[in-house]
């Protein structure tokens, strides 16, 4: 009963787009983790998130494998996954307690680590705005559907973000 | 030439990596939820289930040889995941309460990371969880020591294991009564609404919670990391409030009700916790909450959002 259930064993027939699964999962994983950390600002949230994105993709994967942009799906689904829980938890936190999350791997960056301190500075949502935008150029558009916010929204939360940045660091985000 | 944002931020992100085995964790993950589902569905009964752990696993328990989950101490211990066990959302109906109902709690080891908690009680019962790799049970897990392994822990004669290995894993053979790892199975819950019960909970749910109300006690709040953030509440709480405490079979009933009203059941949260959300067409976030968490034998829960009732 505790043995573990092998998806070759139980469908072999898909054991060919399984194996398809695995590649995508070994090139997209890290960069994916990566940035999920950027936005969580914690190596376990971060892991989990990317988990449970790739379970979501790996169950329609006969679908997702053959779209044009997988990655993009993936990409979706990771901050679809990522606005829920953290939208939820907020919401729960402060409605029970009247606390508000503060603080995160990025608050206990030292000052001298310029890019951490900055990070810590901004609330997830400027954080996922500037990971969707201006690592992964997604269109205002495209980073409002997968936050779930307007457009404009979005725009608003990368400004506030790059200005963070300039006012901190002497940086070119021409 | 400065870098650019996106450059800063591509190589700050390079400063972290995944740990070895994650697509082993994926893959386990995959199974327990598929696993989850299957027991929920009400294939397997949890008596079933926990029987079949026993007779995997009831020999040998005493061969230090053997690959073993408890580290260091002077027996092995089961080698059942504690990942494994449990269940998905409610105790099945045929599961049978932990007992006594009631324990008195003499020692109480939260640790920093709020998922990894232990709980020692007079009657023996050693009741945990550890998170792995942002991976948690299904449910709290339960152990029985003998009188003298309560006074070990207790005194401090045997230090309890740390945040990711099994908390008696430093005791003796004679300090255990029962080794093995078995879930939790409250007989009562917490029901904790995000919302005015009379505005939120079907009327029928309403007549189930009506009188159970518990104030809260407050005081003693852990460290609590939920969506990425360390909710930094350590200390007394200022939250003024009640949560409803409901008997196991009533907690199932306003299940039915609401999964019979269009809630929905979120994915199983950490050690037993089970919410419910209204699709009720508002936004994320803004959606009604209902929240079941397990209560221990002292009357306490292990939430990341309330303190004790």
């Amino acid at each position: 009963m505790n043995e573990p259930i092998h998806l070759a064993a139980e469908a072999p027939a898909s054991l060919e787009v399984s194996q398809s699964f695995e590649a995508f999962y070994d090139a997209e994983s890290r960069t994916l983790f990566r940035r999920l950390w950027l936005v969580t600002g914690n190596r376990a949230e971060a892991e989990e998130l990317m988990q449970d994105a790739f379970l979501k993709v790996w169950e329609r994967w006969e679908q997702v494998g053959g779209m044009e942009d997988p990655v993009g799906y993936l990409y979706r689904t990771a901050m679809n996954l990522f606005r829920k829980r953290y939208r939820r938890a907020v919401l729960a936190i402060r409605r029970s307690l009247g606390f508000t999350p503060t603080r995160d791997d990025f608050a206990d960056a030292d000052d001298r680590q310029d890019v951490r301190r900055v990070l810590s500075t901004l609330p997830s949502r400027q954080r996922a705005a500037l990971v969707l935008t201006e690592m992964l150029g997604f269109s205002p558009n495209e980073a409002g559907r997968a936050l779930g916010v307007r457009a404009s929204t979005v725009r608003s939360l990368s400004r506030q973000g790059r200005e963070s940045f300039r006012k901190a660091m002497e940086v070119d985000d021409a | 030439m400065m870098p650019s944002i996106s450059e800063l931020l591509e190589r700050e992100s390079t400063t972290v990596d995944l740990e070895p085995g994650d697509f082993e964790r994926l893959v386990r993950r995959r199974d327990r939820r598929r696993r989850n589902r299957r027991i929920s569905a009400g294939v397997v009964g949890i008596a079933v289930f926990v029987a079949a752990i026993w007779i995997v696993t009831s020999g040998g328990v005493f061969d230090r040889s053997e690959t073993s989950v408890v580290p260091g101490g002077d027996v092995t211990g089961p080698t059942v995941d504690p990942f494994s066990l449990g269940f998905n959302g409610l105790p099945p109906e045929d599961a049978t309460p932990s007992e006594p109902l009631f324990g008195e709690l003499v020692m109480r080891d939260s640790g920093i990371d709020p998922r990894f908690a232990v709980n020692v009680y007079a009657d023996g019962r050693l009741i945990w969880f550890r998170q792995d790799h942002g991976d948690y049970p299904n449910t709290w897990i339960e152990q029985r020591l003998t009188p003298e392994g309560v006074n070990l822990l207790v005194s401090g004669a045997v230090p309890l294991g740390g945040q990711f290995e099994d908390p008696g894993g430093q005791l003796p053979a004679g300090a255990w009564e029962d080794l093995e790892l078995r879930p939790y199975v409250p007989w009562r819950y917490a029901v904790l609404p995000s919302c005015n019960i009379t505005r939120c909970l079907p009327a029928a749910a309403q007549g189930l919670v009506a009188g159970t109300e518990r104030p809260f006690r407050g005081g003693r709040l852990k460290h609590g990391w939920f969506a990425g953030h360390f909710v930094d509440v350590v200390g007394t709480s200022s939250a003024v409030g009640f949560v409803f405490q409901v008997p196991i079979a009533d907690a199932r009933a306003i299940a039915e009700i609401l999964s019979n009203a269009g809630f929905e059941e979120g994915e199983a949260g950490p050690v037993g916790m089970v919410w419910f959300s209204a699709s009720n067409g508002v936004a994320d976030g803004d959606e009604d909450l209902i929240q079941f968490v397990p209560v221990l034998p002292d009357g306490t829960i292990e939430t990341l959002i309330m303190p004790g009732v």
